[in-house]
């Protein structure tokens, strides 16, 4: 009980002094048939002290704290969620709560599947809190050879974003979003000025800081085109 | 004799308060009364002072948008703000009430903030004017003196509408076409029936209570009572001293509140509290004052418990420890952030607690529930030998936040090449972790070699020169947990140089006497040094829209205090003070409107 009271008493301060933050990177590999891979990381090792400290509490600023079991449990969601949408297939997972980074990756079809993934819960939003956000995140047009991805902010992000706490907001400071797109054609444009293209003509690489993101100054929208 | 005192002290308050003084208008009758006294507060900053500072300023900015530039300034506001303004919440039989009073120069120079539809609605009867919501519980009335808003709410109507559900309790459905037979058809227009009456009843009620507020609005601003105003109340009464304070806060009889928000016959017979706990015994009696004030060095809060003599009683021995003086040797307090000290009695709880348990269920009433209690309560006594438990654990504690140290830690992060192939690598950062020290008083040093025996053993913890370390904890625990025991003391901590140093007798204390007075005499007592916990912790752990302010906060923190004491008479007291730099604000009072200046910028 007193080493309760104690160790939470220091979590506590802890958790206020400890600084957070993550990073989210989203790469796609796409092949000339459309069909590619897409890995997802979440990284939030930079908050590690201050997440080892929350996982210890029930709860903290009135948000319930995931176990690691729970966590896990969500995990097996997604998964199972993967496995049942058309055109997914060798999905794999890792997870690292040493360092509190986690990955899935999976194959599709063509970019149609990934946007299937998500589409019934981002219509769900959309219809619950009335925002607009596109179910289609990514197209690819071979014809033309036209890779989209696609991103429609709404003002729900930053209202949301108000709301909370500024304790609350600190999570976002220095977060920031990344995607990398590869492709086996060279890369003739892109539309995103913050986008940068390898000099081998191969990759796209997109660094958004999460702020920007949320306050709509910024935002992950690109069209690339490729060389035919 | 006692009567004679409270009718002279209710004559010198009546002749103090001057004829305008809005307490008049609340009733005997209320729960809690908050009051924030113009005069006092305009002693320590002046209008005209406040409509300078950034903060006054912006008030009156907005102000002006609000009245479309008829009001530019607070004066224009005609609010008398040397006189005091009020809060009292009052409830009963199940009706909360809000009510703000607010005093006026000028009647109707507030009006100007008043929207077109509410002009409107504006009702004029005699020398007053009010305005009622379409739902009819908020009155927004005034006259030439004295602004006011009620805000009630109806906690009897609440109950009433569950019971439409008890309609649909106990369905038996056998046959498969039963949703389309006559009998379910019947069925459905009886419910739908009685469906219709309770939204009409519900609706009448709604109609009525509308009626009360309007009502209870006008009374309140007449001031009328039967039972005459809050000035007859002897716990308000004995709660108003000597009237220097800059704000009070009083909240009467605590049974009275409870019976009141949820009268007995609301909860019906099966499983009601009331029929087998005491509430009166526990709660009767017990009334809770605080007074702010705003001196030159520090903002005080002053909080005072009443309760009634058979909880004093039962209570006082709980809070009657005695603090282990030895606690002062290991602290020292250049080193100190804050700390927090605990002074109960383990054998006075354990004594306390059936006393108290027993007379929570004593309502004589012969319930299963009472008597059950009651048999409990006394087994427990007698299996439990207070004297030996208080050995292994005292009831006084010490908990201190020595230090806020550095510690390097490894995260993932990614190095791009110019193809943007990545891979991860490890980079370190620094983090700022507390150090602190848990001690307790413990007279039973055989317990703690058991457990340390075991603890060892089953690979739970290390030992180390008779420092033992806690190796169970979760990993990525930020900081390391030590215990160990020495001089009948516990000792519990995340500094192995600190524990280290105490076991070998190296340990330099420091403990100015004024903390050692705090530590000893008080129930509780919790100090927290704001300037060098601000100074220490490192400029990006603070919110982004603070880092520039982080010098301005470290150099105008001081130290913030708590102390409880001992429960003396029936009362037990508690004082929190906020300490103000000694230069640079006029009061403690200024001193937070430029507080609030500076986050502004």
């Amino acid at each position: 009980m007193i080493k309760k009271i104690v160790t939470y008493f220091s979590l506590f301060v802890c958790i206020s002094l400890c600084t957070s933050c993550f990073e989210i990177l989203e790469e796609i590999k796409l092949n000339k048939d459309g069909s590619g891979t897409i890995m997802v990381t979440l990284n939030m090792s930079k908050s590690k002290t201050k997440l080892a400290s929350i996982m210890l509490l029930d709860s903290i600023n009135g948000y319930k704290i995931p176990s690691e079991d729970e966590i896990d449990e969500s995990f097996k969601d997604v998964i199972y969620h993967l496995e049942k949408t058309e055109g997914i297939s060798n999905i794999k997972k890792t997870k690292d709560f040493d360092n509190y980074v986690f990955t899935i990756s999976c194959d599709f079809k063509n970019v149609e599947n990934v946007n299937a993934i998500f589409k019934e819960l981002i219509k769900k939003q959309n219809k619950n809190n009335y925002t607009n956000f596109t179910t289609t995140n990514l197209s690819y047009n071979p014809s033309e050879n036209v890779f989209n991805r696609h991103f429609t902010y709404d003002n729900a992000i930053k209202k949301s974003f108000n709301t909370l706490k500024s304790e609350d907001r600190k999570v976002f400071d220095d977060a920031s979003y990344t995607c990398i797109y590869r492709f086996q054609d060279k890369v003739k444009s892109v539309s995103n000025i913050d986008a940068k293209i390898a000099p081998n003509k191969g990759a796209v690489f997109l660094k958004i800081d999460a702020l920007s993101l949320i306050l709509g100054e910024k935002n992950v929208e690109n069209k690339i085109q490729l060389i035919n | 004799m006692k009567k004679i005192i409270i009718a002279v002290s209710a004559l010198f308050i009546s002749i103090t308060l001057s004829a305008q003084d809005l307490i008049t208008k609340v009733p005997s009758t209320a729960s809690a009364v908050v009051s924030i006294k113009g005069k006092n507060v305009l002693q320590l900053m002046s209008l005209e002072e406040f409509s300078n500072s950034k903060f006054g300023s912006f008030l009156e900015k907005q102000l002006m948008d609000e009245s479309k530039g008829e009001l530019e300034n607070l004066e224009d506001l005609g609010l008398d703000y040397n006189n005091t303004f009020h809060y009292f919440f009052e409830i009963n039989d199940g009706v909360y009430t809000n009510c703000f009073l607010i005093p006026l120069k000028d009647g109707k120079a507030f009006t100007s903030l008043l929207r077109t539809s509410e002009i409107k609605r504006t009702v004029t009867d005699g020398n007053l004017s009010y305005i009622q919501n379409y739902r009819g519980d908020e009155v927004t009335m005034w006259n030439e003196d004295v602004l006011m808003f009620v805000i009630s709410s109806d906690h009897k109507v609440k109950e009433e509408s569950y019971s439409y559900y008890n309609d649909y309790s106990s369905e038996a459905v056998e046959e498969e076409d039963y949703y389309t037979s006559d009998a379910y058809k019947k069925e459905q227009e009886e419910r739908e029936k009685k469906r219709l009456e309770k939204q009409e009843k519900r609706e009448e009620r709604e109609k009525e209570f509308s009626q009360v507020v309007l009502d209870k609005a006008k009374k309140i601003l007449a001031g009328t009572y039967a039972n005459k105003s809050i000035l007859t109340n002897k716990s308000y009464l004995k709660s108003l001293g000597k009237g220097k304070e800059e704000a009070s806060v009083w909240v009467n009889d605590f049974a009275t509140i409870y019976e009141q928000a949820i009268p007995s016959y609301m909860l019906g017979n099966s499983f009601n509290p009331y029929n087998f706990m005491n509430i009166d015994k526990l709660y009767g009696g017990l009334t809770l004052m605080a007074k702010l004030n705003f001196n030159e060095d520090e903002a005080v809060i002053k909080t005072k418990y009443t309760m009634n003599d058979e909880m004093a009683e039962i209570y006082k021995p709980m809070y009657n420890g005695k603090i282990n003086k030895s606690f002062a040797k290991y602290i020292n307090e250049d080193n100190m952030l804050g700390y927090m000290s605990l002074n109960l009695s383990t054998e006075g709880v354990l004594k306390a607690y059936p006393n108290l348990v027993s007379s929570m269920f004593d309502t004589g009433s012969g319930e299963t529930i009472s008597e059950s209690v009651a048999l409990g309560t006394k087994v427990f006594s007698m299996l439990i030998d207070e004297e030996e438990t208080a050995k292994i654990f005292r009831g006084d504690m010490f908990l201190a936040l020595t230090n806020l140290t550095e510690k390097q830690v490894t995260y993932t992060d990614y190095e791009y090449d110019e193809d943007f192939n990545y891979k991860e690598i490890e980079k370190t950062k620094t983090e700022t972790i507390p150090d602190f020290i848990f001690m307790f008083t413990s007279e039973e040093q055989e317990i703690f070699n058991r457990l340390v025996r075991i603890g060892v053993k089953e690979k739970q913890l290390e030992a180390n020169n008779g420092v033992y370390q806690l190796i169970d904890l979760p990993k990525s625990t930020p900081f390391n947990i030590y215990v160990m025991y020495k001089d009948n003391m516990v000792f519990l901590g995340s500094s192995l140089k600190d524990l280290n140093a105490i076991q070998s007798g190296r340990f330099v204390s420091k403990l100015s006497g004024a903390h050692k007075k705090n530590i000893t005499k008080n129930a509780s007592s919790v100090f927290v040094n704001g300037k060098k916990i601000i100074a220490e912790i490192p400029a990006e752990s603070f919110p982004r829209e603070l880092r520039n302010k982080v010098d301005f906060l470290t150099s105008n923190t001081e130290d913030i205090k708590f102390n409880f004491q001992k429960i003396k008479g029936n009362s037990m007291k508690g004082e929190l003070i906020w300490e103000i730099p000694s230069e640079g604000h006029k009061n403690s009072f200024v001193y937070f409107i430029n507080i609030i200046d500076a986050m502004m910028d």
